[in-house]
């Protein structure tokens, strides 16, 4: 075999078409195409180095090695360069700064509204991510030979995009995505069919074909083709026409993959770690507090002032304030009732560039360590905010101002605006008109701003008969505000936001607050988790400031999200239940859903997806290791069997035939013609058994003798009464005298269960099990 | 349902991970999931259908050349197999399976056979056994381009081989072979004499009366003919050692092997020249009667493809006759004395002993060759002896028939 067939450059080849391909798919995710041609080099890289290694009869276990460190040296000279050794080789310092980089580039990832700017941390992930998969891909497709295998990771990668292009992906996704990894299985079967032996050829040639020239493989290229097809067209055609599987629709897909919003300030879309932390990870825990206020305050992290026609944001930030700095008293002149209180705060969970704090914060300092200087004050908001820095970790003690003011207070607030909330009142042109109108119907009793107020909140959370669910559709193109108002279907961001539209439609200064609610009592302290995460409305009152409200109907009454005291409403009957913010409905529920939609209508299936799901991987790899155990229990289900039957001479039998399965799968000669007696003396000369073990085999040899050679009731001979002792005894011999790597893959891959070529002998040449043993 | 059986691990790993991210996409709602689900799912499934539809019809033709093939040699098979469908048959792979006697089962691809179209392929076979052996069942088994699915038929037409033991050529030892036995040149030495050579016989009911040769007639006082055939047809009796306790040994280098060996040349020797040749064995059994020309080598060759050893260990010389007398024996003290015996019962006949080394072949009881070849010699035999080396058999032959000449002379 020369080096070049050695090397095999067709399959290479394809298994470089297989990894671009799946890439190719990623193309919907980035606004740009500047990641195309690194992400192309390092799979060639790692395509040649594939290549250059079975050509030099590299072991298949030292390529991988060999191309995790040249992906480490092209991601040096690529990211970190000036720290490389030699300024090429990925020295500690270079790996340090790879390291750092790889944290803040997954957290990225994570939070990035689709289709991302390629900056450079997300290059630094595609390129690494994609170098992976193609060592990965080109060890198992081509040098190990197990290009089925080598769809695994391929899948993931095509699963990306499926899992976080908002609207779905076009037609052509699904060819590309597996046209390399079709041509890798079909020259992986060229390569099988021209190992098999030469070709018939036509009468005329059969004297000039020479056997020992190579041949080309022909035909299979229709069949092929009409496959593909075929599939290919069932496969677009099906969904299409299954109508209960409308196309996925994200909630705010529009509002932060539109390309009109061009807030460039904002490159984290808040509301995509709303929803991660609602459905993906919701019982994780985000952070502990105790402190000496309000027993359960809410805790901000964003606050968004601007509604730019389809989603909220916040506006470009202006001069922070160090954090370390204090900011002043809110200004409340009306209210009697504002208290300072402190709490002390533990970040156990949150990755965020912002801190949570409860209203109003006004001083901040470390506990344990000083806070960074870069962590900055937004003073108008009160929320604390750093950019490029990380929440993770931190502990901090937060004084702030409680604003409770009283109904009659609120009832006293006149209409007049500040100059400085003003611009709070704005509402873009093209927003839809009917908002206005419902927001005046619906206020048309109340005469002060809180009683509009308040009228909103009742008819978000009794009157207008919205339901609460964090699964959502919309169609296609419709406006989500029009959609919302229209389905009355959704959860906190859209009452938050459509709540804090109404009010400036009907002259409040609104905003839209993100952060968590008060979390759940745990042995002295709070813990919030982050299905804990949240979205309400901040109203402003002239003399007062601002007041939060609830808009959220507590569908499934958790234990979360309450209404502050001047919103009961207090013509109830139901004096029952609410009786204000010491109300915590079965706070310590395991699962309290407060987000999550428990009772929500669970007829839309649809899930809104913008960011990767890791709990989709986690799946994906649950279901896959559970496949790898599928023939074990087939086997065992197998054993059960045969060993149960009911019939004396099939049981013995079948634990005969069950053994010889078992001593075959571990690789064991176990010869298919030879008798009871001979069988058991071959397989005593392969495996060391200790007395005991060779007596069961001898008298299992001896149950199946009887029953086959001897007549009347043989099936009651001794012999026959310890079987299942006797197989297990044996097995466990044979199984220990099994290099780790037969017994796994006589549990992964069980021969047995092939069932359709017996071997006859050995499965491989001695010489390999003694390299083996 | 028989496509699911014809799925590959492949195959099936691909249906499940479909099904599995079929029901991922439907409890998730993604619609580009469930489009790669049902491609991973249907993909094996057209495949299947592509595949593992109807058994096609093929028609499988074998020609052996040469038609007797013998042990050690090469023969070579021709294997044609006709597209009988209506169809075009994808690629498949074939086996054509072989008797572990002729050697290990051959493999070859039939890619993209159009309808009504041969394809055909050569392949050697060594046998190491005599006896008829079939050639086939072929196995064809049809892939799909990916790898998914996998359907094998088995067509069971097949072919039978005839393997004969080795037929070495001879020479004979003497210059004119007809100066020993009653051998060739007798015809030519009959015509070349006159009436009074003559030798007559009686009158047999049919003779032509025209052949009636009236001098003998009336000096024997009864019809006589001439006889113009010739009286010494040139017939031989090859007689071989069959039992089985004489020899020892396994495979084409067995002493059993060697004699058949040593018997088919000296048997298709004589039938070359035109002798009649008939065929017994020392167990008293005729293999062949009298038979002669081509039609006799092919019954001989195939009689003694065929033939097994005979289990029982007496020694019977009945089915030799008159004329000359081939015998393939074994180096055994009961052998040579039943040879020397029958020689001297019957004076004028003549025979050649061709004895086996049987002690080199560790029979047990063996006569040292050299003892039996002067047993037989003296007793009238032309004997030499033929030994498990290549050639053998030929320098036995030459050895004797030079032996006879000498004797004569």
């Amino acid at each position: 075999m020369t080096w070049l067939a050695r090397a095999r450059p067709t399959a290479t080849a394809a298994a470089v078409l297989a990894t671009l391909c799946a890439t190719a798919t990623l193309t919907p995710l980035f606004a740009s195409g500047a990641w195309v041609a690194p992400v192309l080099m390092i799979v060639l890289v790692m395509g040649a180095i594939g290549l250059l290694c079975r050509a030099a009869y590299i072991p298949a276990w030292l390529q991988p090695l060999l191309q995790v460190g040249a992906l480490l040296i092209v991601l040096t000279v690529m990211f970190a360069q000036p720290a490389a050794a030699l300024g090429v080789f990925p020295g500690p310092v270079a790996l340090d700064e790879l390291a750092a980089l790889a944290r803040p580039a997954v957290s990225e990832a994570q939070i990035a509204p689709v289709p991302v700017e390629v900056s450079t941390l997300l290059l630094f992930l595609s390129v690494s991510g994609i170098g992976f998969v193609a060592l990965v891909v080109d060890t198992l497709g081509v040098t190990l030979r197990l290009p089925g295998f080598a769809g695994v990771p391929l899948l993931l990668v095509c699963a990306l995009p499926i899992a976080v292009v908002p609207g779905g992906l076009s037609w052509w996704y699904l060819p590309v995505a597996v046209a390399g990894w079709l041509a890798l299985l079909a020259v992986d079967v060229r390569c099988d069919i021209r190992s098999w032996g030469p070709q018939l050829v036509p009468r005329a040639h059969l004297k000039r074909a020479s056997p020992h020239a190579v041949q080309r493989v022909s035909g299979g290229a229709r069949p092929a083709l009409i496959a593909i097809s075929t599939a290919l067209a069932v496969a677009l055609a099906v969904p299409l026409l299954a109508t209960g599987l409308a196309e996925p629709v994200y909630v705010s897909a529009s509002g932060s993959g539109a390309g009109g919003t061009g807030a460039g300030s904002v490159s984290v879309d808040p509301f995509a770690s709303l929803r991660r932390y609602l459905l993906d990870i919701p019982e994780s825990e985000v952070l502990r507090y105790s402190g000496d206020g309000d027993a359960r305050p809410y805790l901000r992290l964003v606050s968004l002032d601007n509604f730019d026609g389809v989603s909220w944001r916040a506006s470009a930030q202006q001069d922070g304030i160090p954090a370390t700095e204090t900011l002043a008293e809110p200004n409340a002149p009306a209210v009697a009732d504002v208290r300072a209180a402190t709490y002390d705060i533990t970040i156990t969970g949150l990755d965020n560039e912002q801190l949570p704090v409860p209203y109003a914060a006004s001083r901040v300092q470390g506990i344990g360590a000083a806070l960074d200087p870069n962590w900055q004050w937004d003073p108008r908001a009160r929320t604390i905010t750093a950019a490029g820095l990380s929440s993770r970790g931190l502990a901090y003690q937060v004084t702030s101002y409680q604003v409770q003011p009283s109904r009659d207070e609120l009832r006293g607030a006149p209409s007049e605006v500040d100059a400085d909330v003003a611009e709070l009142l704005a509402l873009p042109e093209a927003i839809t008109p009917d908002l206005g109108r419902l927001a005046a119907d619906i206020t048309a009793d109340a005469k002060t701003p809180y009683a509009k107020a308040l009228a909103l909140v009742r008819w978000f959370t009794r009157d207008g008969d919205f339901s609460y669910s964090t699964t959502v559709t919309t169609p296609e193109g419709a406006d989500p505000l029009q959609s919302f108002l229209d389905e009355r279907v959704g959860y906190c961001q859209q009452f938050a936001g459509t709540m804090a539209l109404m009010a400036r439609a009907v002259g409040i200064p609104s905003r839209v607050i993100i952060g968590f609610t008060g979390g759940r009592q745990e042995n002295g302290e709070r813990v919030v988790y982050a299905r804990n995460a949240h979205a309400w409305p901040e109203l402003w009152f002239s003399g007062i400031g601002w007041v939060w409200f609830e808009p959220t109907p507590r569908a499934d009454a958790g234990g979360g999200v309450t209404q502050p005291d001047y919103a009961q409403p207090r013509d109830d009957a139901g004096g029952t239940t609410t009786s204000g913010r010491d109300v915590t409905t079965n706070p310590d529920r395991r699962i309290a859903p407060e987000e999550r939609g428990g009772g929500a209508p669970a007829a839309a299936t649809q899930q809104p997806a913008l960011t990767i799901q890791p709990r989709w991987l986690l799946v994906l790899a649950f279901v896959l290791v559970a496949i790898g155990f599928l023939p074990a229990l087939a086997v065992i289900a197998r054993r059960r069997r045969r060993t149960g039957s009911s019939d004396g001479v099939q049981r013995v039998e079948g634990t005969w035939q069950d053994l010889a399965d078992a001593v075959r799968d571990l690789g064991w000669s176990w010869p298919l013609a030879a008798t009871p007696r001979s069988a058991a003396r071959i397989l005593a000369d392969q495996v060391r058994l200790d007395d005991a073990e060779r007596a069961a085999l001898t008298r299992l040899a001896t149950a199946v003798e009887r029953v086959r050679y001897a007549p009347g009731d043989a099936a009651a001979t001794p012999e026959a009464a310890s079987l299942r002792a006797d197989l297990r005894r044996v097995r466990a011999a044979a199984r220990r005298a099994t290099h780790w790597r037969l017994r796994l893959r006589a549990t992964v891959l069980p021969r047995s269960l092939r069932g359709a070529e017996q071997p006859l002998t050995v499965p491989w040449d001695e010489s390999e099990r003694d390299r083996v043993r | 349902m028989r496509f699911l059986r014809a799925l590959t691990p492949r195959g099936k790993g691909l249906v499940a991970v479909g099904v599995l991210l079929a029901l991922m996409a439907l409890v998730w709602g993604q619609r580009d999931l469930l489009s790669v689900a049902i491609l991973l799912t249907v993909l094996p499934i057209v495949a299947g259908l592509l595949v593992a539809r109807k058994e096609p019809p093929l028609g499988i033709e074998r020609v052996v050349t040469p038609a007797h093939v013998t042990v050690g040699s090469v023969a070579e098979v021709q294997l044609a197999v006709t597209n009988r469908a209506r169809r075009r048959l994808g690629t498949m792979l074939l086996t054509d399976e072989l008797p572990p006697e002729l050697g290990a089962p051959v493999r070859r691809v039939l890619a993209d056979l159009p309808a009504a179209q041969a394809r055909l392929t050569a392949y050697p076979v060594c046998p190491t056994a005599r006896g008829r052996f079939d050639l086939g069942p072929l196995r064809a088994t049809t892939i799909d381009p990916f790898g998914l699915v996998k359907a094998t038929r088995v067509y069971r037409d097949t072919a039978s081989v005839l393997v004969v033991p080795r037929v070495d050529p001879l020479v004979d030892g003497a210059l004119r072979a007809d100066h020993w036995g009653r051998g060739e040149g007798a015809a030519a030495t009959l015509a070349a004499r006159g009436d009074e050579d003559v030798i007559p016989r009686e009158y047999r009911q049919g003779d032509d009366l025209r052949r009636i040769h009236w001098r003998a007639s009336a000096r024997a006082d009864d019809l006589m003919v001439r006889r113009e055939e010739t009286p010494w047809t040139r017939r031989a009796t090859v007689l071989v050692d069959l039992r089985a306790s004489c020899h020892a040994g396994t495979g084409p280098a067995s002493s059993l092997e060697v004699a058949l060996s040593a018997a088919a040349s000296v048997a298709v020797h004589l039938l070359r020249r035109g002798w009649s040749v008939r065929l017994v064995s020392t167990d008293g059994r005729v293999l062949m009667p009298t038979n002669s020309g081509a039609e006799g080598e092919g019954a001989l060759l195939t009689t003694l493809a065929l033939v097994r050893p005979w289990p029982g260990s007496e020694l019977s010389l009945a089915g030799a006759g008159d004329g000359l007398v081939v015998a393939v024996v074994s180096s055994e003290r009961a052998v040579a004395e039943a040879l020397g015996g029958r020689l001297a019962r019957a004076p004028g006949q003549s025979g050649i002993a061709l004895v086996l080394d049987s002690a080199a072949w560790h029979v047990s009881d063996a006569l040292p060759w050299t003892e039996a070849v002067d047993d037989l010699t003296g007793a009238g035999w032309h004997a030499a002896v033929v030994t498990g080396r290549p050639g053998a058999v030929a320098a036995a032959w030459q050895d004797a028939t030079a032996a006879a000449e000498q004797v004569r002379r």
